[in-house]
C-alpha cells in the first residue's frame, strides 16, 4: 500500500529525516516510536503534504502513486489520514457542515455520488456512539472549545467517518488520561480492516497495550534504527531510547 | 462645493414630484435652511479632515448627479420579496405595493414620510434637525430627501416579530437619493427591525436616521448591507440611550463599491449598554468605512465592539473614530476589538480606533490585529479532502461567522449566513 524508499526531508533548512524507508501492506498496523526530535512527526506532515516540509531526496508510492506529487486534499481522497497530534480550533466553521464538505469533498474526487444530510446524519450518529462523543459537539465550531481528550476523540471520530486506506495517528495518545486512551484505541481497533493500515506514531509504549501493532520500529536521528514486533516496544518501556542516536540533526 | 452636490442640490426645481412635506411651513422652513447650509459649507467634505482622511472623495464627485426619477414598473419588479412587514423604498422613493405595514403590533406608529400630516411633522422636530456634526452631507440629506420614515414603538411594547426596511437601488442610469428617518423606543420596548440594501442601480444615494431608546428599552438592529456595486451609499446612524437600555447592532458591509457609515452611539444613561458586530467583506475596488463616535456620557455604561473585516483584491476596509468616556462617567465599561483579514498584497486594511478616557474609574480594553488566513487551518482543513479554494471561502466567511452567532432569530441569522457565504462565493 505504502512504500517509502530513502525518504530525506529537511525542515527549516535543517536535515531531519536522513534516508527513512518503511513498507506498509493492507491490514497492518505499524507503529513508530522513537525520542523527541527523532522525526515522527515530520513522517506525519510529509505524508500528510504539509508546507515547508521539503523532499531532497526519496520516493513516497502510495497504492502505485507518487504521493509527493499530490496535494493535501488529492491525498485524502486518495485514502490517507493524518490525525493531528495538536488538532487546530477553527471557530466560525460549523463541525458537521465540516464534515459533510470533507465527506463529500471527497466522494466527488472520487466519483463516488455525494451523501444527502440523511445518509450523511446516519453515518455521523453511528460514528459518535463508537467514541462516546455527544450530539451537541456536531453543532459547534471545529474543535472549539474541546477538552484536549474530545480533540483527540474527534480526530478518530473524523478517521472513522472518512474512512480512509492509510490512517497515520501522530500521537494521538500525548495528553490523554487512561479512559480517554482506551475510548480513542476502541475507536481505532474498530476501523481495523484487511484494506486498512495504520501508522501509529507514539513516544510511550501504553498506547500499544490498547492497539496491537504488526510491526514497531524505532525512529532515531532521522532513520529507522531498528524493526521487529511488538517486543521491541515492551523493551523500549524498560530500556528506553538511550541505545539509539538522540537527535536528527 | 463639489460638482457632485451643487448638481444635486439645484436639481431639485427639476424633481419629478413635490419633497414629502412640500407646503408644510416648518419642513419648507427647513429645507431651504439645509440648502442655505449645503451653498455655504462650500464642499462635500473637508478633505485635509481627519475624519475624511481615508475617502476618496474624487470618487464622489466625479459626477453630477439628478434625483432619482420615480422608478420605472422594470425596478419595482425586481424588488424581492420577504416574509416580514415592511418599508419598501426603491430608488429613495416610498413604494406602497411592496410595502406591507398592516399587521404589525397595535399601538406602533410606523408611516414613511410621504404620508405625513402636518401634524406628524410637528411631533417628529427631530428629523428636521441637522444631525451632529452639521456639515454640507447632513444638509444635502435634509434637503433633499424624498424617502425615510418614522417608527414609534409605545413604552411597554414588546415587538415578537421583526419589522424591515429594504432600501433598493434601481435606477438605470447614475442618480442620487436620500432617505431621513427616526425610531424612537418608549421605556420598555423590544424591537428587532432588519436594514437592507439591494439592487443593481447605480448612484450616490444617503440615509440617516436617528434612533433613541427610552429607559430599559431593547432594540436589535440589522443593517445587512448589499448594495449594488455602482452604488456610492453614505449611512449616518446616530443612537441615544437611555438608562438600561441595550442596543444589539449588527452592520454587515458586504457591497457597494464605495460605502461609509458615520455611526454615532451615546450612552446617556446609567446601564445602557451596547453590543457592536461589524463584519465587511471587501474585493475587488471596494471601499468601506465606519467612522465611530461612541460616548459615555454617564457612568456604569457599557459598549462592547467587534469589528471584522476583510479585505482581497485591491478593496480597502477603514475603521477610524473614537470610543470617549465622558469625565465622571465612572464605572463604564468599554471593550473594542477589531481582527481583519488581508488576502491579498494590494488590499489595504485601516484599523485606527482610540479611546479617550476622561473618568478615573473605568475599564477599558481594545485590541487590533491585522494578519491573513491561517495556515494551520487551512492544511488541516486540506487534509480532510477539501479543496484549497473551498477551505480559503470556508475560512475567510468563519472569520465573519462568528460575529452572527448573537442574532437570536433563526430567518434573520440564516439569511445573513447565506449573503456571507454568497458574499464569499463571489469574491473567489
Amino acid at each position: 500500500m505504502l512504500t517509502i524508499d530513502n525518504l530525506h526531508v529537511r525542515v527549516a533548512g535543517k536535515e531531519i529525516l536522513k534516508g527513512l524507508s518503511l513498507t506498509v501492506n493492507a491490514g497492518e498496523v505499524h507503529a513508530i516510536m522513537g525520542p523527541n526530535g527523532a522525526g515522527k512527526s515530520t513522517l506525519g506532515n510529509v505524508l500528510a503534504g504539509r508546507e515547508g516540509y521539503e523532499v531532497t531526496a526519496g520516493v513516497v508510492t502510495f497504492e502505485g502513486r507518487n504521493l509527493l506529487e499530490l496535494a493535501p486534499e488529492e491525498r485524502a481522497a486518495a485514502g490517507v489520514f493524518l490525525a493531528f497530534q495538536y488538532p487546530v480550533e477553527i471557530p466560525g466553521v460549523n463541525n458537521t457542515y465540516f464534515l459533510r464538505a470533507a465527506l463529500n469533498a471527497q466522494r466527488k474526487a472520487r466519483g463516488e455520488p455525494e451523501l444527502d444530510s440523511v445518509q450523511f446524519l446516519k453515518r455521523v450518529r453511528e460514528k459518535l456512539k463508537v467514541l462516546e462523543l455527544p450530539d451537541a459537539l456536531l453543532q459547534r465550531g471545529v474543535n472549539e472549545g474541546f477538552s484536549g481528550g474530545e480533540k483527540k476523540r474527534n480526530e478518530i471520530f473524523q478517521m472513522a467517518l472518512l474512512e480512509p486506506k492509510l490512517a497515520i495517528l501522530d500521537e494521538t495518545d500525548s495528553g490523554l488520561d487512561i479512559d480517554a486512551m482506551r475510548q480513542v484505541a476502541a475507536g481505532v481497533n474498530a476501523q481495523r480492516a484487511p484494506d486498512r493500515a495504520f501508522i501509529v506514531i507514539t513516544h510511550y509504549q501504553r498506547l500499544l497495550d490498547y492497539i496491537k501493532p504488526d510491526f514497531v520500529h524505532v525512529l532515531a536521528a532521522g532513520c529507522i534504527a531498528a524493526s521487529g514486533g511488538p517486543e521491541l516496544a515492551r523493551m523500549l518501556e524498560t530500556e528506553g531510547y538511550a541505545g539509539f542516536p538522540q537527535e536528527a540533526a | 462645493m463639489s460638482s457632485a452636490l451643487l448638481a444635486a442640490a439645484l436639481c431639485e426645481d427639476l424633481s419629478p414630484g413635490p419633497l414629502p412635506g412640500a407646503g408644510v411651513a416648518v419642513v419648507e422652513r427647513a429645507r431651504v435652511s439645509a440648502r442655505a447650509r449645503l451653498r455655504q459649507q462650500g464642499m462635500l467634505a473637508d478633505a485635509r479632515s481627519e475624519r475624511w482622511r481615508y475617502m476618496p472623495l474624487r470618487a464622489l464627485e466625479a459626477q453630477a448627479l439628478p434625483l432619482a426619477e420615480l422608478p420605472s414598473d422594470t425596478a419595482l419588479a425586481q424588488v424581492p420579496e420577504t416574509p416580514f412587514p415592511r418599508l419598501v423604498f426603491v430608488d429613495g422613493y416610498y413604494t406602497a405595493p411592496h410595502s406591507r405595514i398592516d399587521g404589525v403590533s397595535a399601538g406602533i406608529r410606523w408611516l414613511p414620510l410621504t404620508e405625513f400630516a402636518a401634524a406628524d411633522w410637528e411631533a417628529c422636530a427631530e428629523l428636521l434637525a441637522p444631525t451632529a456634526g452639521d456639515d454640507a452631507l447632513d444638509a444635502l440629506n435634509l434637503a433633499l430627501a424624498q424617502g425615510g420614515f418614522v417608527l414609534d414603538v409605545p413604552a411597554g411594547l414588546v415587538v415578537e416579530q421583526p419589522l424591515e426596511v429594504l432600501y433598493f437601488s434601481g435606477s438605470t442610469r447614475p442618480t442620487a437619493w436620500h432617505a431621513r428617518s427616526l425610531v424612537r423606543l418608549g421605556a420598555g420596548a423590544r424591537l428587532t427591525l432588519r436594514e437592507r440594501y439591494l439592487g443593481n442601480g447605480s448612484g450616490l444615494a444617503s440615509v440617516h436616521t436617528r434612533w433613541s431608546l427610552g429607559e430599559g428599552a431593547s432594540l436589535t438592529v440589522l443593517q445587512q448591507q448589499e448594495a449594488p456595486a455602482d452604488l456610492k451609499l453614505l449611512r449616518r446612524d446616530a443612537f441615544a440611550l437611555d438608562a438600561r437600555s441595550h442596543l444589539l447592532l449588527h452592520v454587515m458591509e458586504l457591497g457597494a463599491g464605495l460605502s461609509r457609515q458615520d455611526l454615532g452611539i451615546r450612552l446617556a444613561g446609567a446601564g445602557a449598554m451596547v453590543e457592536l458586530r461589524q463584519a465587511a467583506l471587501l474585493a475587488g475596488r471596494q471601499h468601506s468605512e465606519m467612522m465611530l463616535d461612541l460616548l459615555h456620557a454617564t457612568g456604569a455604561t457599557r459598549c462592547d465592539l467587534r469589528c471584522r473585516a476583510v479585505a482581497g483584491d485591491r478593496a480597502r476596509a477603514v475603521l477610524q473614530g473614537a470610543v470617549t468616556i465622558a469625565a465622571g462617567a465612572d464605572g463604564s465599561d468599554a471593550a473594542l476589538s477589531t481582527q481583519n483579514l488581508l488576502l491579498s498584497e494590494q488590499a489595504e486594511i485601516d484599523a485606527r480606533p482610540t479611546m479617550e478616557i476622561h473618568a478615573d474609574e473605568v475599564r477599558a480594553a481594545h485590541g487590533a490585529s491585522v494578519g491573513q488566513l491561517d495556515a494551520g487551518m487551512l492544511f488541516y482543513l486540506r487534509t480532510r479532502g477539501i479543496p484549497e479554494t473551498a477551505a480559503r471561502a470556508l475560512l475567510t466567511a468563519a472569520h465573519c461567522r462568528a460575529l452572527l452567532e448573537d442574532i437570536a432569530h433563526p430567518m434573520l441569522r440564516a439569511d445573513a449566513e447565506a449573503a456571507l457565504d454568497a458574499r464569499v462565493g463571489a469574491m473567489g
